[in-house]
């Protein structure tokens, strides 16, 4: 089978990647908010690993068009925190420094040769090197972890907010989709006990982070929207990237917890209501900002894709 | 010697028997030549009076070693994985009873730094994805190039974005992220990539005449000037080259059956010297020869790094011991039954 094949769109998880990049926001609001407990964050980490499962489950297949694509949002996306920001620190940084970016362009330069590998895998029944991607798994999620990652030896590459939990992630996705047998026995209430476990253990690459991500993906994959909701959620899903990019910049970050902390300490809003409405706004906003880039950049987009679709090399995949 | 060749060849070819245990007289020499090699690196590193250029040019003697491993390819297995973390537990232990008497570092530290034995096990795991594709390639010609274009990206990402971001202002214009760097896994699996499908493209037998010469010569400038981290596509081009030219070498039988005797050894050396202590070691005899000894620093480079050599190589003779004799011995009877036929062992 192969492993780019486009399943077709699913607006159940159109609106699991809206949930996602709120869910997100959530968690860099209370990573930066001194109001918020220890476990806060820690129990939203899902999110980050959810958005590599949905490019494993769809398959990612290698364009330089799609890099160029990738890019061009980001540097379009660096302008706001640039703007708002009127111009302290460096655009290159802004552009730059979001490492889910860099990860994602890495498994999309190692896509051929990772979706070889688990064609192959399919075709000859042999799942062994899957058992060297738990051993990644489970050599980031310790390394990464308290006083074990003492006994842990650190690997250049291998860790939370590295390519490998994106890897991970794209592999878990693989195996959910080709070998479903595998998946069978989960059931949505195995997230009870995953929530605490979560609370004490969340990572990118912790265990219970993905599995509670395959959960939910689960449920999500089956939830059926109209089709007037489904158009809307569609597009409010394309600009997830976007509202991650904007938004996931340190500086950004800071003037969000800015604001947290003026509502909650200024103006003593609840404390529940604040997260609810900075998350909400912070999302709201950058879809705002992602659809008037798209009107105002529509005149140049015929030009710009001809120009896009020029980098493409033949096809890499099927070998 | 042609006979042990030949046998390789066939056993090889097109990635059939990988991961055997036929070894080659003329690459084990090549071997011992890149770890003496990296021994003379971090003496010009560590003994002080460094020689920029000579440095430059002997980082390829690492990549030189992936190469070997790209050549032959892996084949993963547990059993490999523990046995590359028993030589790192037993080198780590053997630099920490040297550091006591130097006020090193404890064991766990040891370890911790040994950054090629961790991107090599990352290189083991990630190996059969690579495989998968290159030994399905046929041999190269002008009419199949299109079916190599699989690796590129993979080879853009260590060669152009992990490479550029070594050079001047690299960092300013390509992206940073961990895993990336020289000193990691991804780094590894480029160079093996690389070697593995060179192997298989059978571009290296078509190499003749004046061009190996040339190309040394171009590349060692361009290794020398500072073209030279460990994901840098020249260092990969010299180590290519060297090996070409090694495996032309006529090597006299008695030379071969030390080579090979030696080989087994090669990657214990590195680590036992590989350490702050043996850094300081190293550190102590150059100062001890330059300025007590009164000795050249091009002469002192080649005898300490001689001298460390022979240090480690005597260090590592109890582990063989052990390991092949016990361990090895009797998985080998074990698995005799099991697998029939045993690959050629000299």
């Amino acid at each position: 089978m192969n492993m780019t094949a486009q399943n077709p769109r699913n607006a159940g998880i159109d609106l699991f990647r809206c949930v996602l990049v709120l869910g997100i926001i959530f968690y860099h609001i209370f990573l930066y908010d001194d109001h918020a407990c220890w476990f806060e964050p820690k129990i939203w980490t899902w999110c980050v690993p959810g958005f590599a499962f949905i490019s494993g489950y769809y398959g990612v297949k290698f364009k330089l068009s799609k890099i160029v694509r990738l890019w061009t949002v980001a540097a379009l996306c660096a302008i706001v925190p640039w703007v708002v920001l009127r111009g302290e620190g460096r655009y290159l940084e802004l552009f730059y420094g979001n490492w889910y970016l860099t990860a994602y362009t890495i498994l999309i330069l190692m896509s051929p040769i990772i979706n070889a590998g688990l064609n192959l895998m399919h075709e000859t029944k042999n799942y062994t090197p899957l058992v060297g991607v738990g051993a990644i798994a489970l050599w980031a999620w310790l390394g990464d972890m308290y006083f074990v990652r003492n006994f842990i030896p650190h690997a250049s590459g291998i860790g939370a907010l590295t390519f490998s939990s994106v890897f991970v992630a794209y592999v878990l996705a693989w195996t959910y989709r080709e070998i479903p047998n595998v998946w069978s026995c989960i059931s949505l209430w195995w997230m009870l006990p995953l929530i605490p476990a979560m609370a004490v253990f969340g990572h990118y690459d912790s265990p219970f982070t993905l599995l509670f991500a395959v959960l939910l993906f689960s449920a999500f994959k089956e939830v059926d929207l109209g089709s007037r909701l489904s158009a809307f959620v569609r597009r409010v899903g394309e600009a997830g990237f976007a509202v991650y990019l904007i938004h996931a910049n340190p500086k950004m970050l800071q003037l969000i917890d800015r604001s947290v902390s003026i509502c909650i300490d200024e103006w003593h809003c609840p404390r529940f209501l604040t997260y609810l409405a900075g998350a909400l706004a912070v999302y709201f906003t950058c879809v705002l900002l992602y659809w008037l880039a798209v009107i105002l950049l529509r005149p140049i987009s015929p030009f710009y894709n001809r120009l896009v679709r020029m980098c493409d090399f033949p096809s890499m995949e099927g070998q | 010697m042609n006979l042990v060749r030949q046998g390789c060849e066939q056993k090889f070819v097109n990635g059939v028997g990988l991961g055997g245990k036929c070894r080659d007289g003329a690459v084990e020499l090549y071997r011992v030549a890149l770890m003496y090699g990296i021994c003379l690196l971090h003496t010009v590193n560590f003994g002080g009076y460094q020689k920029w250029w000579l440095a430059n040019v002997l980082y390829t003697c690492v990549v030189g070693f992936v190469f070997i491993s790209g050549w032959f390819g892996i084949r993963f297995s547990w059993m490999k994985l523990a046995k590359l973390y028993g030589i790192g537990c037993y080198c780590a232990v053997i630099s920490s009873i040297f550091a006591i008497f130097r006020g090193g570092k404890v064991i766990m530290s040891t370890i911790h730094n040994y950054w090629f034995l961790h991107a090599y096990a990352v290189l083991m795991i990630l190996a059969p994805y690579v495989n998968a594709v290159i030994e399905r390639l046929p041999v190269f010609s002008r009419l199949n190039w299109r079916e190599y274009a699989v690796m590129l990206p993979l080879l853009a990402l260590v060669w152009i974005w992990g490479f550029g971001l070594t050079l001047p202002h690299g960092s300013d214009l390509l992206p940073r992220t961990p895993g990336l760097d020289a000193y990691g896994g991804l780094t590894l699996l480029g160079i093996y990539t690389a070697a593995r499908a060179i192997k298989i493209s059978g571009v290296a037998e078509r190499v003749k005449g004046v061009c190996l010469p040339v190309c040394l010569a171009a590349l060692l400038i361009l290794t020398g000037i500072g073209l030279n981290d460990y994901n840098s596509p020249f260092a990969f081009a010299l180590a290519f080259v060297l090996f070409l030219m090694c495996r032309r070498v006529h090597v006299p039988s008695w030379i071969e059956r030390t080579m090979l005797w030696c080989g087994p050894s090669m990657f214990s050396i590195y680590l036992i010297h590989n350490t702050s202590s043996g850094f300081g070691l190293i550190g102590s005899l150059g100062k001890y020869f330059v300025e007590d000894c009164q000795m050249s620093a091009f002469v002192m480079y080649p005898l300490v790094a001689l001298i460390v050599f022979c240090l480690a190589f005597t260090l590592d003779i109890p582990r063989r011991f052990f390991f092949y004799f016990a361990i090895e011995g009797r998985m080998r009877a074990d698995l005799e039954p099991v697998r029939g036929s045993v690959s050629v062992k000299k």
